[in-house]
């Protein structure tokens, strides 16, 4: 199920709300538990049933290997257990994500011929998957207890975080779903989660979505672009995935909040950041934090010198490439990132009193730093986006060729907006030569709209202000305005038998 | 208090905008969904899937013209005028017969129909017997009698900024003509270089297929059409096979369905002229059109001028096939065919292109 929908919104959030907080009331939390517990599975087997089947394997494993840990005294045991629970996760999360990525590449290198599955990616896989590994590495550890099944099953499958993180530890989470003060409705979390919701649905429905079929076309026939299409390619595709991921979180956040439990938070105006490492300190904020607690510490961190943690910090970035997508394309993206942190890390040029413990030999201006940034960013996304690494590097070659062919008036069209109609109907009657123009105008506006929305306070800072009725009058409408939008009329082909 | 305060009123807000949309989607209703049209607007038809069965449910008729894209382009007040009806159209891409005999059925429900004029597309009788609405995406919540999904149509942007504002202006500015409903061929050209230039032929030609190589969907779609014209006797049944441009016989014939084809259609008119409300017509030999490209904007769509005539030949008797023609239209569409395959196209063959990929084709 997509938050994004009618059924969420209308059928399933409202039961949920109910059945919690009213079972709470009547004093059956077991109850209410098990309720959120079959919610929750329902909101992920709505996808596809046999989905379900993964997920619940996956937690009665990891259960029954954290109940393991107790039985066992010795440290070589609870070695072996603990690779069996990092086995058994990262071969799930191998099978099902990447096997057939790994068979192709085995065929290209050895010239064979093994068969690909083309299995279907269970909705997220990488996040529940991580979730549960980092608990199995803590159980080990002896950070985390052994809890109840029914807690335990809560924590995995809580519906807000399921399929789009953010990646929640159980020490953020168990405690609260603990908590008898959090059984119970509470306004300002209500209404909160409610804003925050509702600003995340806006930026997913009215931004990310409408800036999506330019990205798609952009992407698809980049063989067409010239410089300046291919420029607005990358920087839309920047918003939208920045509207998008940012959109989802701030939803997973105020639908947690409803709830009475903080989730963490995933983005902190990124696009703000002046060097690349202020930016991942803000992008996907969890992932950043496994990737830190789970390997970079274990690998040594910064405790063996310099050189060993620039290799970490690098290795840890490749990773994350990795985990962003089976494809030789994040894999490219992953190691980038992970230079660009290495020369981060290496203090020689930057934007100083950021708050690090090093500051930069040479300085240089915030607002240099925020462009290099961002742009630099926003040039790693095209590798990150594109079909393939032969489109990455045509995208560039498109970009730097500083050629005008006019492949934006092909592009311009795909901001064509039921928001736009009457206008263009109007054109279209008095002045057809100029519906580009408006086009033009419109992608304008949504970028002018996107980058006021990057450069002010983030949804979290604003939720946190009391900034009276005109901010509630505000989320109404556009709440209003993303239900409408979740349905479209289509465009059938007729001339075809 | 103030937080509860603003809860209060962002619920209200929403509330309040909801309804107003809700509102003016069934006020004005653009998908005939609900009602026929109120306050004096004009049913304005452009989305056969989204309107074809609201109207089919809920506007007042007394016959219907049945049929796939080639339909579209009859005005509905040639068949008023003729038959001294109130006709609509149940009109469905690809002509799918099961889609087709829903709409007939649908009909029936709250209907009284003197004629059905139905318009059989001769690949629809070999493709598949069973409902495609869903299967090609067309919009369920107007077809389902679940009110809890219209919430799709009420809360839908498009529907809210797009089609009610056209739907409104069509009414209300100009002279909109309700008869031309999902016309299409007022905004086309007709000329033989249309169809020469998308016409991609096949470079080989398969082994001619065996007669009764579609048997038994033809059987199955011949039998759905039965079935409503079994059960409705007090109902004049006009089925006819529409006037194709020859260059269609050519394509058949490299694809090797045309002895297949000739014998469904033949199989179809012996079962419904079975039934005494049955007229049955053949115009796929309608020479004087089929034969001048310049009727056509491909192999299969024809101009509205040729629709308004075949409106005149139904009324008149041309190219009706009795029941104990059959045989001979068979005979004939063959022969024709063949001449079609070998003579007509001739002419035309350095204009056409060829798909040479499809040479690597199994046949």
């Amino acid at each position: 199920m997509l938050f994004n929908s009618y059924l969420f919104i209308f059928v399933f959030l409202p039961i949920a709300l109910i059945g919690w907080f009213g079972l709470n009331r009547l004093n059956h939390h077991r109850a209410a538990l098990a309720f959120l517990v079959g919610m929750s599975l329902w909101f992920y087997g709505y996808f596809n049933p046999y989905y379900l089947l993964i997920i619940i394997s996956s937690l009665a494993v990891n259960y029954l290997l954290s109940a393991v840990y107790d039985k066992i005294k010795n440290r070589s045991s609870k070695i072996i257990w603990l690779l069996i629970g990092i086995f058994f996760n990262l071969g799930i999360l191998f099978y099902f994500k990447y096997y057939d990525f790994f068979i192709e590449n085995v065929n290209a290198v050895f010239n064979a011929g093994f068969g690909l599955k083309h299995i279907l990616l269970p909705l997220g896989i990488s996040f529940f998957t991580f979730q549960q590994l980092s608990f199995i590495i803590d159980r080990y550890k002896g950070r985390a207890p052994h809890y109840d099944l029914l807690d335990y099953a809560a924590f995995v499958t809580f519906f807000p975080q399921l399929v789009a993180g953010p990646i929640v530890l159980y020490d953020e989470v168990m405690p609260q779903f603990a908590n008898k003060d959090k059984r119970k409705p509470d306004i300002t979390n209500m209404s909160n989660g409610l804003w925050l919701f509702t600003i995340g649905l806006a930026k997913k429905v009215l931004l990310a979505d409408v800036l999506a079929p330019v990205v798609t076309y952009g992407f698809d026939n980049c063989i067409f672009l010239d410089s300046i299409s291919t420029f607005i390619v990358g920087l839309v595709y920047a918003f939208q995935l920045y509207f998008d991921f940012s959109g989802y979180s701030d939803m997973a956040m105020g639908l947690g909040l409803m709830f009475n439990i903080k989730l963490p938070q995933n983005f902190n105006s990124p696009y703000k950041a002046c060097s690349m490492k202020q930016l991942w300190q803000g992008w996907h904020i969890t992932l950043s934090r496994f990737f830190v607690r789970y390997v970079y510490i274990p690998m040594g961190g910064s405790r063996k010198g310099k050189a060993r943690a620039l290799f970490n910090v690098f290795f840890i970035f490749m990773l994350s490439g990795l985990w962003h997508g089976a494809a030789w394309t994040f894999v490219v993206w992953g190691i980038i990132q992970g230079l660009a942190l290495v020369w981060d890390n290496l203090y020689l040029i930057g934007v100083k009193g950021q708050g690090d413990k090093n500051e930069p030999k040479i300085g240089i201006p915030k607002l240099l730093g925020q462009f290099i940034t961002f742009n630099f960013f926003l040039a790693t996304l095209f590798v990150f986006r594109a079909n393939s690494l032969a489109d990455a590097v045509l995208m560039f070659k498109n970009m730097f060729s500083f050629k005008i062919t006019g492949s934006i008036s092909r592009l311009l069209p795909y901001m064509d907006v039921p928001e736009f109609y009457l206008i263009k109907q109007v054109i279209n009657m008095k002045a057809p030569s100029i519906l580009n123009t408006a086009y033009l105008l419109i992608l304008i506006l949504m970028l002018a709209v996107s980058i006021f929305i990057i450069s002010r306070k983030n949804s979290v800072q604003i939720m946190q202000e009391n900034n009276g009725k005109a901010k509630w009058y505000l989320a109404a409408i556009l709440l209003g305005w993303s239900v409408i939008s979740f349905s479209q009329v289509s465009t059938f082909i007729y001339f075809n038998f | 208090m103030e937080q509860k305060k603003n809860l209060k009123n962002f619920i209200l807000t929403v509330i309040v905008f909801f309804a107003l949309c809700i509102m003016l989607v069934f006020v004005t209703d653009p998908f005939f969904h609900y009602h026929k049209p109120w306050l004096k607007l004009k049913a304005v038809l452009t989305d056969k899937e989204y309107q074809c069965i609201g109207t089919i449910r809920n506007f007042d008729y007394d016959a219907l013209i049945v049929g796939s894209s080639v339909c579209e382009n009859y005005n509905n007040t040639w068949f008023d005028d003729r038959f001294d009806v109130k006709a609509i159209k149940a009109v469905r891409s690809y002509g799918a017969t099961a889609d087709l005999c829903y709409f007939i059925k649908e009909a029936y429900k709250e209907h009284d129909l003197k004629y059905v004029f139905y318009n059989i597309d001769p690949g629809s009788l070999a493709a598949t017997p069973h409902l495609t609405f869903e299967e090609t995406g067309c919009p369920m919540y107007l077809y389902d009698k679940n009110p809890f999904n219209d919430i799709e149509y009420l809360l839908n942007k498009d529907v809210l900024l797009e089609k009610v504002p056209y739907m409104i202006t069509k009414s209300y500015i100009g002279e909109y003509d309700e008869g031309n409903s999902f016309n299409w061929g007022q905004w086309k050209e007709f000329h033989a270089d249309m169809v020469t230039g998308l016409y991609i032929r096949s470079p080989q030609i398969k082994q001619m297929r065996a007669a009764d190589t579609y048997k038994n969907e033809c059987d199955e779609n011949i039998k759905l059409i039965e079935e409503q014209v079994k059960s409705h006797p007090e109902t004049q049944f006009y089925f006819f096979i529409p006037p194709y441009s020859f260059v269609w016989w050519d394509n058949i014939y490299r694809d090797g369905d045309m002895e297949a084809y000739v014998s469904n259609m033949k199989k179809c008119a012996d079962t419904l002229l079975a039934y005494d409300n049955v007229r049955f017509y053949n115009f796929l030999t309608d020479e004087e059109v089929v034969t001048d490209l310049d009727n056509y904007m491909d192999v299969l769509h024809f101009s509205p001028q040729i629709n308004e005539r075949i409106t005149d030949m139904l009324l008149n008797g041309d190219h009706e096939v009795l029941s104990q023609d059959t045989e001979k239209m068979a005979d004939e569409c063959l022969d024709f065919g063949y001449r079609a395959v070998n003579e007509l196209i001739a002419p035309y063959e350095d204009e056409i292109k060829v798909d040479y990929t499809m040479s690597n084709l199994d046949y």
